[in-house]
């Protein structure tokens, strides 16, 4: 029963390791696919929003993972 | 008539893009992705069986793969081996959830090389500003 504990929560942590990051990423696919969908942007433009939302997140969210950390050492 | 190319724009359209996120979420577009660049590509996709058993031959492959690679894979440090792993989604995550956009990307596959090469410079350039500010609250 603790494996199946285990593992279920592995996959949980693969979903949801950061939440923060996972809610913002999800919060800018439906940004992104909204501006798509619903105005005359186009696609590619909307790819570059993407990955320029997808690069800054990824920035954002290890700056804040190295204060954390560094608060954590003082 | 919908500016995009007719398509309505009803809540229910995000509806598809949520299943390709999760979709990269559970790897399961990069493999099937992998796949089709070691020759899949005459599979048919376009109803669920095909694309099923080229998710599953993507699968089996990955695992004949890791099953002669894992002795030099197990030499490699964990970090690194996360941070290729990474690096890959990244750029495989953002190709695919556009795709699954509707966005066509400038000579097709080859753009994945680039989303690689843009968030590998990024990835490094993160590494060090986290290991200048661990440093920094270290002194």
């Amino acid at each position: 029963m603790s494996i199946l504990k285990d593992v279920l929560s592995e996959l949980f942590k693969m979903f949801v390791g950061d939440a923060w990051l996972t809610a913002t990423i999800l919060a800018m696919v439906l940004g992104v696919a909204a501006l798509i969908d619903g105005t005359s942007l186009p696609p590619l433009v909307g790819g570059l929003l993407l990955l320029a939302d997808c690069i800054a997140m990824l920035v954002l969210s290890v700056g804040r993972e190295a204060r954390q950390r560094a608060r954590s050492q003082r | 008539m919908h500016a995009n190319g007719g398509r309505t724009a009803a809540p229910w359209h995000l509806i598809p893009h949520c299943g390709e996120i999760a979709q990269h979420f559970c790897d399961g577009g990069p493999v099937r992705q992998q796949f089709h660049f070691l020759g899949g590509q005459a599979l048919d996709t376009t109803s669920s069986w095909p694309a099923s058993l080229d998710a599953l031959a993507a699968c089996a492959l990955v695992l004949v793969i890791g099953a002669f690679a894992h002795r030099p894979l197990s030499q490699v440090p964990e970090n690194a081996l996360k941070f290729g792993v990474g690096l890959m989604l990244s750029a495989l995550g953002v190709f695919w959830t556009g795709e699954g956009l509707g966005v066509e990307w400038p000579e097709h596959d080859l753009a994945l090389l680039v989303l690689v090469a843009i968030f590998l410079i990024v990835r490094l350039m993160s590494a060090r500003m986290a290991r200048r500010l661990t440093m920094e609250a270290a002194q």
